[in-house]
C-alpha cells in the first residue's frame, strides 16, 4: 500500500506491505515524519475516508477493504487512539467521554455504566469521572482517551504514541492495561512508540518505518539486535540492550530487552573493573553551594479557581548556572510550580521571587527577558507566519537591529538543526519542527534562565539528542536550565540536580545521583530511575549510583 | 466541591442542579422573551435585581462573571451611540443635530430601557449557562425529540467557546513572555498586536476542526442513526410546576404589556413624572 496526501509532494507511504495476526502486539518505531501516525489513520479507515489523497494498493480489515466499507464498521472494529489526548476529547466530562463511542453504538445503558465504570478503574481515574477533560494534566488526559476505547473493546486498537505524556509508572500501567486487552478479549495491539524499553516487554513484533517505508521488520526478541542501524533511524533501543551490545561488541543476538533478562544475561558473566571502593564516579557538576541565588521560593501555595489546591508549601533556591531537573508523577504540580517562575501565576500563599524581584511586583514582561519558558505544547506559542519571523518576533520587542536579529536567528536554527528553513510557513511544519521551532523562538532572546517543559516530547532520537546538547552547551556557558521531564533517562544523562514533585510538594531535592539511587522512594511516587541503574543496582546494590549506559559500560566487563 | 458548567466551575449543592435540562432551557427563552416585550426602565431594574438573586440561590460565584461588565460597558456605549445620533424620540429637547435628528430627555431614557434590555438577557442568560453543562444542553435538546447531532454541534459550539478562550490566554502569555506589552505604546501597535493572537488561534482552530473530525469519526458518531445515553433525566412534579411557572410568567408580561400598557415605554411610575 503506498500513500500521498493531496497536499504532499512525497509518498508519506511507499510500497508497504504488513501482515498482523489476530491477538498480536505488533510495535511500530521510528523517527519523526516517518509516516507512521499516516499508517495508523490507514488502518482505522480515516484514510481514505476523512482525507483526500491518492492510495495504492489497499488495507484489509478482517477482510474487508477499508476504501469500500462504511467507516462506522471499521472504527468498530479497530480503535485509534491518538497521539495527542486533547484533541479526542468531545464532552464535557471524563465519564461521558469514556462513554461517548459506546452511546454512538446505541449500547444499553446498563453496560455502559459498567464497562465506565471498569475502565475508569483500570486507567486510574475513577476519582475524576465528574471532571472537565480539558483540566486534566496531560497524563491524566491520555489515560481518559485510552478509557475510552478500553470501554468499547475494539478487535483492534491502534495506539500513536500514548505515553508520550506519561509518567513513568503511568507508561507501564498504560501497557500494562493495554497488554491486558489482548490477553482478555485477544484485541489485537498497534503501538507507535518511542519509548522502546516498554514496548519491548510487551511487542510480539516490531517494525521500523523511515521516509514512509518499512526499513526492518523482526520478532521484538531480534529486533533491537543492530543497536547502530536503529539509532542510525532515530530509535533510541533499550538501555540494557544497548549496554549488552557494546560490551559483546556487536556480536550477541537476542540481547536483554528488559532489566531482569540482562540481570541473567550479565551476572554470571560479569565483574567489576576495579574493586568497589576504588570507583569514582565519572565527574558530574555537583549542587551548587556557591553562587548567587537567583530564583527563592518561599512557603509557595496555589489553588485554582475551582479550588484544586496544586502547589502546597514549597521552599528552594536555585543559584546561576545550576541544571536542574523537576520531575514528577502526572499533576504533581510541576507546571503549576514553573509557571510561578516566569510569573504566569501568582502565589496564594507565600513568595517568588526572581533576580532578587517578588514576582507579585513585576509584570511578565518584566520578568521575560530574564526567563525564558517553552510551552508544553508548541502550538501555543508559535504566532508568526514564517519560522524567520517567529525567532525574529521576540528579539524585536527587546530592540535589537535587524543585522543582529539575522545573525542570532541563524544561529539559533543551525544549532536546533533548522537551517534553511528560515522561510518555511510555522504552522505547515510537522509537530517534532515546531517543539524546536518553540525551543528557537525562546533560546533565540538569549534568557538567564531558561525552563522547558518536556523538551524533547514527540521527538526522535536525534532530535533530542539536538535540543538536549544544546540545553547542555548554554550550562556550560553559564545558563541556569530548568527541564520538566518525564523522561529520566533525560534528566540523569543531563542534570545535575532533581527535584521531585508529588502531590503538591517538593519529596526529594539534591544531586541526581543521589535521587535516583533513591529507588524505593521514587517508586512510591511512581516514578522509575533510568533502566540503566536498575540494572547496576540488580547486579549489585553497590553499583545504584549509575545513571547513563557509558558508566556502566566503564564499570564492568564480561568474564 | 465543584462541577463544571458551560462557563464556570459551581457547587454542586446548587439548586439548578437537580432541575431537568428542559425548565433550565426554557428559562433562557422566557427571560429574553420577557426582556424583549418590557420598555419600562422600572421594571427592568426590578428584574434584574430578582436575576441578580437567582444568582445567589443558584450559588454561581458572582466574582467569575465580571467579565461581563466589560461587556456590558460595549453594549451600552453602542446603545446610547446609535440613539443619541439617530432617533427622534419625542420629549424635551436637549440637544438637535444638523442632520434631523436629536436628543431629548426620552431619548436618554429610551436608551436607559435598552441597556437594561441587553443586561437582562445577558444576565439571565449567563446565570442559565452558568448552571448548565453541555449534557445538560444535549439531553434537553433530545428530550424534545430533535436530533441529537444538532444538540451535540450546539454543545460544540459552545465549548468551542471555552476553549478558544483558554487558548487566547495561553497565546497571550506566549507573547507577553516574549516581550510583547499589550499595555503600552498607541493604539495602532496594540491592536497590531492583538491582531497578531489571531494568527495562531485560526490555525489552532482549523487544526481542531480536523482533529475533532477524526476523533467523532473514530469513535462512530454518525449523523443519523440509533444511540443509547450513559445518564437518564427523569422528569419530575418540579421541572413541570417550574416550566408552567416559567410559561406563566412570560404570559403574565405579556398581557400587562398589551392588555393593561402598564410595561410600555417610559412605564409607571416615569408616566407620571413624563405626563404620559
Amino acid at each position: 500500500m503506498s500513500w500521498k496526501y493531496e497536499i504532499g509532494r512525497q509518498w508519506a507511504l511507499k510500497d508497504v506491505t504488513l501482515n498482523v495476526e489476530e491477538g498480536e502486539f505488533l510495535g511500530v518505531v521510528g523517527p519523526s515524519g516517518a509516516g507512521k501516525t499516516t499508517l495508523s489513520l490507514c488502518i482505522s479507515g480515516l484514510i481514505p475516508h476523512m482525507t483526500r489523497g491518492v492510495m495504492c494498493g489497499s488495507v484489509k480489515i478482517y477482510g474487508m477493504d477499508t476504501s469500500k466499507t462504511r467507516l462506522k464498521d471499521i472504527v468498530r472494529r479497530v480503535g485509534v487512539v491518538f497521539q495527542d489526548p486533547e484533541t479526542q476529547f468531545v464532552t464535557m466530562s471524563v465519564e461521558d467521554e469514556v462513554a461517548f463511542p459506546m452511546e454512538n453504538y446505541a449500547f444499553p445503558r446498563e453496560i455502559m455504566a459498567l464497562r465506565v465504570e471498569e475502565a475508569l478503574k483500570a486507567t486510574r481515574m475513577q476519582d475524576y469521572a465528574t471532571r472537565y477533560p480539558y483540566e486534566l494534566s496531560g497524563g491524566q488526559k491520555q489515560r481518559v482517551a485510552i478509557a475510552s476505547f478500553l470501554a468499547l473493546r475494539p478487535d483492534i486498537l491502534v495506539l500513536d504514541e500514548p505515553t508520550s505524556d506519561l509518567d513513568p509508572a503511568g507508561k507501564s500501567e498504560v501497557f500494562s492495561i493495554i497488554d491486558r486487552l489482548r490477553t482478555e478479549y485477544n484485541t489485537t495491539l498497534i503501538v507507535i512508540e518511542h519509548n522502546t524499553e516498554e514496548l519491548a516487554k510487551y511487542a510480539d513484533r516490531v517494525v521500523l518505518l523511515d521516509g514512509g517505508r518499512i526499513v526492518k521488520e523482526d520478532m521484538c526478541k531480534l529486533f533491537f539486535d543492530d543497536v547502530p542501524f536503529l539509532q542510525e533511524h532515530g530509535v533510541y533501543p533499550p538501555q540494557v540492550t544497548e549496554l549488552c551490545y557494546r560490551l559483546e561488541n556487536g556480536r550477541g543476538s537476542s540481547l536483554p530487552l528488559t532489566v531482569e533478562q540482562a540481570t541473567a544475561h550479565l551476572k554470571n558473566k560479569f565483574s567489576l573493573k576495579e574493586p568497589l571502593q576504588n570507583i569514582r564516579w565519572p565527574q558530574r557538576r555537583h549542587i551548587k553551594k556557591e553562587g548567587d541565588v537567583i530564583l527563592k521560593v518561599e512557603g509557595l501555595r496555589f489553588t485554582y479557581p475551582d479550588g484544586t489546591e496544586a502547589l502546597k508549601g514549597i521552599d528552594f533556591e536555585i543559584r546561576k548556572g545550576e541544571y536542574v531537573a523537576v520531575i514528577g508523577q502526572n499533576a504533581s504540580g510541576k507546571t503549576t510550580l514553573v509557571k510561578h517562575l516566569v510569573g504566569l501565576l501568582k502565589p496564594t500563599h507565600g513568595n517568588v521571587y526572581v533576580f532578587g524581584f517578588n514576582t507579585k511586583n513585576v509584570s511578565i514582561s518584566d520578568l521575560a527577558t530574564k526567563v525564558g519558558y517553552v510551552y508544553q505544547n508548541p502550538d501555543h506559542q508559535l504566532f508568526c507566519q514564517t519560522v524567520y519571523e517567529e525567532c525574529a518576533y521576540g528579539l524585536r520587542n527587546l530592540g535589537f537591529s535587524e543585522p543582529e536579529i539575522k545573525t542570532k536567528v541563524r544561529n539559533v536554527l543551525e544549532d536546533l538543526g533548522m537551517a534553511g528553513l528560515e522561510d518555511a510557513e510555522t504552522f505547515t511544519l510537522g509537530k517534532g519542527e515546531r517543539q524546536r521551532l518553540a525551543v528557537a523562538t525562546v533560546l533565540v532572546m538569549a534568557p538567564e534562565v531558561i525552563i522547558i517543559d518536556e523538551p524533547t516530547t514527540g521527538q526522535d532520537m536525534k532530535q533530542s539528542k539536538s535540543i538536549m546538547n544544546l540545553l547542555d552547551q548554554l550550562n556550560t556557558d553559564g545558563k541556569t536550565v530548568i527541564i520538566i521531564t518525564h523522561n529520566m533517562r533525560l534528566a540523569a544523562e543531563h542534570a545535575d540536580r532533581a527535584m521531585v514533585m508529588a502531590d503538591g510538594k517538593i519529596l526529594l531535592d539534591g544531586g541526581v545521583r543521589e535521587i535516583f539511587s533513591n529507588i524505593d522512594l521514587l517508586k512510591r511516587t511512581f516514578l522509575t530511575p533510568p533502566q540503566i541503574t536498575l540494572l547496576a543496582n540488580s547486579l549489585s546494590p553497590e553499583l545504584k549510583g549509575v545513571l547513563t549506559v557509558e558508566e556502566l559500560e566503564q564499570l564492568i566487563k564480561p568474564e | 466541591m465543584s462541577q463544571r458548567s458551560m462557563f464556570v466551575h459551581i457547587s454542586k449543592d446548587s439548586p439548578l442542579n437537580l432541575l431537568h435540562p428542559l425548565p433550565k432551557l426554557a428559562s433562557i427563552l422566557m427571560i429574553n422573551t420577557v426582556a424583549l416585550i418590557i420598555e419600562a426602565p422600572i421594571p427592568f431594574l426590578i428584574l434584574i435585581i430578582l436575576v441578580m438573586f437567582a444568582f445567589r440561590i443558584a450559588k454561581v460565584p458572582l466574582m467569575r462573571i465580571w467579565r461581563l461588565i466589560v461587556a456590558l460597558v460595549i453594549v451600552s456605549q453602542a446603545v446610547i451611540i446609535s440613539y443619541v445620533f439617530t432617533s427622534r424620540i419625542p420629549g424635551k429637547i436637549i440637544y438637535e443635530f444638523p442632520w434631523g435628528t436629536y436628543v431629548s430627555d426620552m431619548t436618554l431614557l429610551f436608551s436607559l430601557s435598552m441597556i437594561m434590555r441587553y443586561s437582562t438577557m445577558l444576565l439571565g442568560s449567563t446565570l442559565i449557562l452558568c448552571t448548565t453543562s453541555d449534557r445538560d444542553i444535549t439531553y434537553g435538546i433530545s428530550s424534545l425529540k430533535l436530533p441529537y447531532s444538532l444538540a451535540f454541534i450546539f454543545t460544540l459550539a459552545f465549548r468551542s467557546t471555552s476553549i478558544f478562550i483558554d487558548d487566547f490566554a495561553k497565546v497571550r502569555d506566549a507573547m507577553i513572555l516574549r516581550g510583547t506589552n499589550f499595555y503600552k505604546g498607541s493604539i495602532v501597535s496594540r491592536a497590531r498586536s492583538y491582531a497578531k493572537l489571531l494568527i495562531p488561534l485560526i490555525f489552532i482552530a482549523l487544526r481542531r476542526v480536523v482533529e475533532y473530525t477524526y476523533a467523532v469519526e473514530a469513535k462512530g458518531f454518525t449523523i443519523t442513526g440509533k444511540r443509547t445515553y450513559l445518564h437518564r433525566y427523569d422528569v419530575k412534579p418540579r421541572d413541570i410546576a417550574i416550566s408552567i411557572l416559567l410559561a406563566s410568567a412570560a404570559l403574565f408580561t405579556f398581557i400587562l404589556k398589551y392588555w393593561f400598557g402598564i410595561l410600555s415605554f417610559p412605564g409607571w411610575p416615569l408616566n407620571m413624572f413624563f405626563g404620559r
